[in-house]
């Protein structure tokens, strides 16, 4: 690979990072002021929890970031599971037992969903794919393309060209 | 010979963008008939969550106990829920023909509105159970009130409605869904 061929592809991959990283939605503010949970590991989870399992009623808002009426009961639920000593995994089990995967904002990866969490894979894949094939072919040094009528008169004038520089 | 898997090559990546473009209308076109409000429940074919809470009106309470073997509706209502007013009437037809035995449940009411309400609109309920903080809502993963579930005799979910019912529903998948389950009872 030439020089100029790892600076073009080094830009290509820069460009990508910054459009998936600029794909991530900012954070917002919570609807309401946390609850203090008794350890900080509760709290984690907690917060954690709030932050990814989804306000069903208010379309793309987290529990955090809703003041739905459902979305304060469900914290109050999830507050009460965690200060109960509930774990991450039990309090989305209990969730899910009663919401269905849409109550979560990531959801599990299974047969029904492995086309959803693989896509963005291939999607990169196949992109990368077509990125390094343009840019190789643009830059590959091109063979020969002269037939041997062509090729003849060429070495002609390479050689005339040495016959009268030596003159 | 060469030259036609090449030119088939060009001729494809030009399509690309094309391709893409149609498979994502379809895609489209397909979700654009699909209601995002339905969510299927996981509920189905599980047990019913239980409850004991207060009968609306008087001083018993009513549980999931008491309505064991049995084919029983569960609508859950509120006073403050317009949609419930639009449902009503056919609960009330439905209650009238004594097809099915309907406990409501009272959710996240107050109690004297909700008396009110049902004086108003007919009570069509053989009990209304009241669930004024909205727990046992949440146990059976209510988020659209008005919500109608199914229970058979061995008091597993067999069928969930959300939001109103209408004329249709009922009669296309509830009743005959119902006159099964008590077929199997027999």
């Amino acid at each position: 690979m030439s020089r100029r061929l790892i600076g073009r592809l080094a830009l290509h991959a820069l460009l990508l990072t910054g459009l998936i990283l600029s794909a991530h939605p900012p954070r917002l503010m919570a609807a309401e002021p946390l609850p203090e949970l008794p350890t900080p590991e509760q709290q984690q989870t907690y917060e954690r929890l709030i932050r990814e399992l989804r306000c069903l009623v208010c379309k793309n808002q987290n529990l955090m970031d809703s003041n739905a009426d459902l979305a304060a009961d469900l914290r109050r639920k999830t507050h009460e599971m965690v200060t109960d000593g509930k774990s991450y995994g039990e309090v989305v089990e209990y969730m899910t037992a009663r919401f269905g995967n849409f109550v979560m904002y990531r959801p599990p990866v299974k047969a029904s969903t492995l086309a959803l969490w693989s896509l963005p894979f291939i999607a990169l894949a196949v992109l990368l794919a077509i990125i390094l094939h343009r840019v190789r072919k643009r830059y590959a040094v091109r063979p020969s393309q002269l037939d041997e009528a062509e090729r003849k008169v060429a070495e002609d004038m390479l050689r005339n060209q040495g016959r009268d520089s030596s003159s | 010979m060469h030259m036609i898997p090449k030119a088939f090559f060009k001729r494809y990546r030009g399509g690309l963008p094309f391709v893409v473009f149609c498979a994502l209308a379809v895609l489209l076109v397909i979700s654009l008939g699909k209601n995002p409000e339905h969510i299927p429940s996981p509920l189905i074919g599980k047990s019913a969550p239980e409850f004991s809470l207060p009968d609306l009106g008087n001083h018993r309470t009513v549980s999931t106990g008491d309505m064991r073997n049995r084919v029983w509706l569960l609508n859950i209502w509120a006073s403050w829920c317009a949609a419930c007013v639009t449902e009503h009437p056919l609960l009330n037809d439905l209650s009238n023909r004594k097809i099915v035995e309907i406990v409501g449940l009272n959710y996240k009411d107050v109690n004297a509105d909700a008396i009110a309400w049902l004086a108003r609109y007919g009570n069509p309920y053989t009990h209304v159970a009241v669930d004024a903080g909205g727990d046992i809502g949440i146990d059976y993963g209510v988020y659209g009130v008005p919500e109608t579930f199914l229970i058979d005799t061995k008091g597993l979910i067999r069928y969930k409605h959300i939001g109103p019912l209408t004329r249709e529903i009922l009669d296309d998948e509830i009743l005959p869904l119902i006159e099964l389950l008590k077929e199997q009872e027999t």
